[in-house]
């Protein structure tokens, strides 16, 4: 048993899709074949071409929202409370400690749509300006926490349409390296204009209902909908008696590095990580007998897909049965991979396999054993969930049977260092420092991500990338909007729409600087840097990444000005607030080798508080001689309450002054702070603790000594 | 409709549209290819330049083969408008 790692146990499945309002509904209609595509009905899509769709029918906010606040609900954010609740009662946790993790695409953007599509300088109805309340990703994470009070942290992440995939590996990280025992993860996006007419300019549209891997496929057709997954410990589940309904077992993350909506044809990237998938649960390619597929129905994702499928299994690729569920429900963008992750639970659970609908006659291109016209029962043990979005961003998750042994190998232990940091002045023209040909439609925040990420990936090609942002490019967005209002379908720029979803920051990046390890953009509130670096170590920690790059980036944009402060009323929201860029290189000791690290990362931590006291209190520092307690606070009230001193009561007590008074960026320019005292030799040991009102976080780090 | 105005005309729509960063009008050769090895242009921008040029000239531009023909180069977009909409202006 030592020689394993910990398994983390699906305990609780919750699902609201075009197929209904549970789980149980949602698998009962997919195994019988249904196909849950309509006219939209549910809002205004005159100006849309494309107007079917699986819409969710039936399903109001008011039903959700508490009495009074609906307005701060978007439907996505309305989906996601229902999904979780669903998957909390399932697993009949209550009380206890919670972390969550939200994956989306575009949130609020169906609620905000109306406001961004208007004239600002024509003035705005206030009631109207209120929907941009609901607009950022992470408020569907506020709003989960609002309603299940036991969630001690949450963090938000895009990286498109694998989104809520790597809510999923965030999660299954947390409860594998110990942090929490229970976690909910999963994802949610409601149809909206910008994704029904931006997938259409680019062309990856059909007009007929999707026929995922079929020789006629001509496009996707967009769904909506959330589900959400607990995790929990493998100890705590049986601990407490719990159902364990499958096993999380295995999980990669990665990106091409190939181009903003193309994937690379060969496939040679998601066979990588289907095959490091199926590594890390401890099981080989002929143990695995169905395959869940991404098939969104799009010429390019299909052939991409089938040819990666069959790179990854070789000669055992016809043992595997393959099936999507995007032919029934649509492609549910931000929520497929959770959706699509609760499926494959069902489909072990239930010994049956949904087919895919829509396809009658496999293509050339994407033969592949698949699972056609209906379900079929199976005894297969083990199963792969694959998510591939724009960007070339990929998730496979490694699902398998209760009723199996824990195979999963012991992580080696890892010990790891910060071997590079960017905090330098953000640059006034970043784009300046980027190869034109290269850099075409870049907007600043992007351009400052390649400039900041840049210097630290130089000679790491297999490196990832986290960079927290928290409200996208909303002048840009606005843009479009407004052309789309004022010329209709014909006026939009489809270059421009892959712009529009936040993960495109850390996508291009990707691409231009040829970074193939996990890529993702965070969305959070105020510590985005500590929620990017905390993912960033997770991976490294456990071996899933050898290297990668964290940090936030906030970029001037009056949009965000807008989002932050919907009425105008709060005089120091900014309209410009300071730019911001931080980034932070974290390796394992082993892989940083050929360069001397600055610091070595002992603690970090992200949550709500009053965590920061238990370890004040309870982790003394090392026998170094020098250290320094460096208090961030987010805003003035956060500073006013410093915790007790605990074990640190020798250490320097320090208040970080730092210059930038934007709260999105703070605790990053602390971050750089704390590096700076070690990288100074000013401290041998710096506890840098973030405060917010509400929520914190803990980062300790040391001087690197070899061999210590 | 003078042809080398029109000419004119599309290299700076493609400049525009495109972000041609760096580039002027005498950059741009006549009949250089603009996609692949050319401009280094890809699929995403033949959409925008197709979506471009029928929003600014009303014109349709075809799909799969037809369009490589097109878009072949500045000469042959500036050929293909003055046979869809030989009254245009700019």
């Amino acid at each position: 048993m030592n020689n394993q790692r910990m398994r983390v146990a699906v305990t609780g499945l919750g699902a609201v899709t075009a197929l209904g309002h549970s789980v149980t509904e949602m698998f009962g209609r997919l195994v019988a074949g249904e196909r849950a595509f309509s006219d939209i009905s549910e809002f205004d899509v005159a100006c849309s071409k494309f107007r079917i769709a699986a819409e969710i029918k039936n399903f109001r906010v008011s039903d959700i929202a508490p009495i009074g606040k609906t307005s701060l609900y978007s439907r996505a954010d309305a989906l996601a409370v229902a999904a979780a609740e669903q998957a909390l009662r399932q697993s009949g946790l209550r009380e206890q400690d919670l972390f969550l993790a939200v994956g989306s695409t575009s949130g609020g953007m169906r609620e905000a749509e109306p406001v961004l599509m208007a004239d600002p300088a024509q003035g705005m109805d206030a009631r109207l300006a209120q929907r941009l309340i609901t607009y950022p990703l992470f408020n569907s994470a506020k709003r989960i926490a609002g309603v299940i009070q036991s969630v001690r942290h949450t963090a938000t992440f895009c990286s498109a349409c694998s989104s809520s995939a790597t809510a999923i590996v965030q999660d299954a990280i947390w409860v594998a390296t110990g942090r929490c025992d229970c976690a909910i993860a999963g994802g949610t996006d409601s149809l909206s204009l910008l994704t029904l007419t931006g997938f259409a300019a680019l062309g990856a549209m059909s007009s007929d209902p999707c026929r995922p891997f079929d020789q006629a496929r001509s496009g996707m057709s967009l769904g909506e909908g959330a589900a959400f997954l607990v995790l929990e410990s493998e100890s705590h589940a049986l601990k407490r008696g719990a159902d364990v309904l499958a096993w999380l077992d295995g999980w990669s993350l990665g990106a091409e590095a190939h181009h903003i909506t193309h994937p690379e044809p060969s496939g040679v990237t998601a066979a990588g990580l289907i095959s490091a998938a199926i590594r890390y649960a401890g099981l080989l390619v002929d143990d695995i007998g169905y395959f869940n597929a991404h098939g969104t129905g799009t010429l390019p994702n299909d052939s991409m897909e089938a040819n990666a499928v069959r790179l990854a299994f070789g000669a055992h690729v016809d043992q595997v049965r393959v099936s999507t569920a995007k032919g029934q429900l649509g492609h549910t963008l931000g929520a497929s991979g959770a959706v699509e992750a609760a499926i494959t639970v069902l489909a072990l659970r239930e010994r049956r396999l949904p087919p895919t609908m829509g396809l009658t006659t496999v293509a050339e291109d994407t033969r592949l054993n698949h699972i056609m016209g209906e379900s079929i029962s199976t005894d297969c043990r083990h199963a792969l969930s694959s998510s591939f979005g724009f960007g070339g961003l990929g998730a496979v998750l490694a699902i398998s049977h209760v009723d199996t042994p824990n195979r999963i190998p012991k992580p080696a232990e890892q010990r790891l260092v910060i071997t590079d940091v960017f905090d330098a002045q953000p640059l006034s023209d970043p784009l300046s420092e980027l190869n034109p040909d290269r850099s075409r439609r870049f907007d600043r925040v992007t351009a400052q991500t390649c400039v900041g990420a840049g210097q630290s990936t130089a000679d790491a090609v297999d490196c990832g990338l986290v960079v927290a942002n928290a409200y996208g490019n909303v002048e840009r967005l606005h843009g479009y909007l407004a052309r789309l209002q004022t010329k209709g379908i014909r006026g939009i720029a489809p270059a421009e729409f892959p712009h529009l979803i936040p993960s495109a920051i850390a996508g291009i990046t990707s691409i231009y600087l040829g970074l193939t390890g996990p890529v993702t953009t965070i969305s959070e509130e105020a510590f985005g840097c500590d929620t990017a670096l905390d993912f960033a170590c997770g991976l490294v920690q456990l071996g899933f990444a050898r290297s990668m790059v964290a940090g936030v980036v906030e970029a001037r944009d009056t949009g965000s000005g807008r989002v932050q402060d919907p009425f105008g009323v709060f005089s120091n929201a900014p309209n410009s607030p300071d730019e911001v860029c931080y980034f932070f290189r974290v390796e394992t000791e082993e892989q940083a080798r050929a360069q001397l690290p600055i610091a070595r990362i002992l603690e970090v931590w992200v949550g709500q508080g009053p965590w920061y006291q238990y370890f004040l209190d309870h982790e003394a520092p090392r026998q170094l001689s020098r250290h320094k307690l460096l208090f961030c606070g987010i805003d003035a009230a956060a500073l006013a309450e410093l915790p007790e001193v605990g074990q640190w009561i020798h250490a320097e007590r320090i208040e970080f002054q730092g210059k930038t008074a934007n709260p999105l960026g703070r605790s990053g320019a602390a971050l750089a702070a704390a590096v700076r005292f070690i990288a100074r030799g000013e401290a041998d040991e710096v506890l840098l603790i973030s405060k917010a009102p509400t929520a914190g976080s803990i980062i300790h780090l040391a001087r690197f000594e070899q061999g210590d | 409709m003078n042809r080398e105005a029109l000419k004119l005309e599309v290299k700076r729509l493609l400049i525009a549209e495109l972000d041609l960063r760096g580039k002027t009008e005498e950059d741009i050769v006549d009949d250089a290819p603009l996609f692949g090895e050319g401009l280094g242009l890809d699929s995403l921008d033949a959409l925008q330049l197709a979506a471009a040029l029928e929003e600014r000239f009303g014109i349709s531009i075809p799909e799969g083969d037809e369009a490589k023909a097109v878009f072949a180069s500045v000469n042959a977009i500036t050929t293909h408008i003055l046979e869809k909409a030989p009254e245009v202006s700019v």
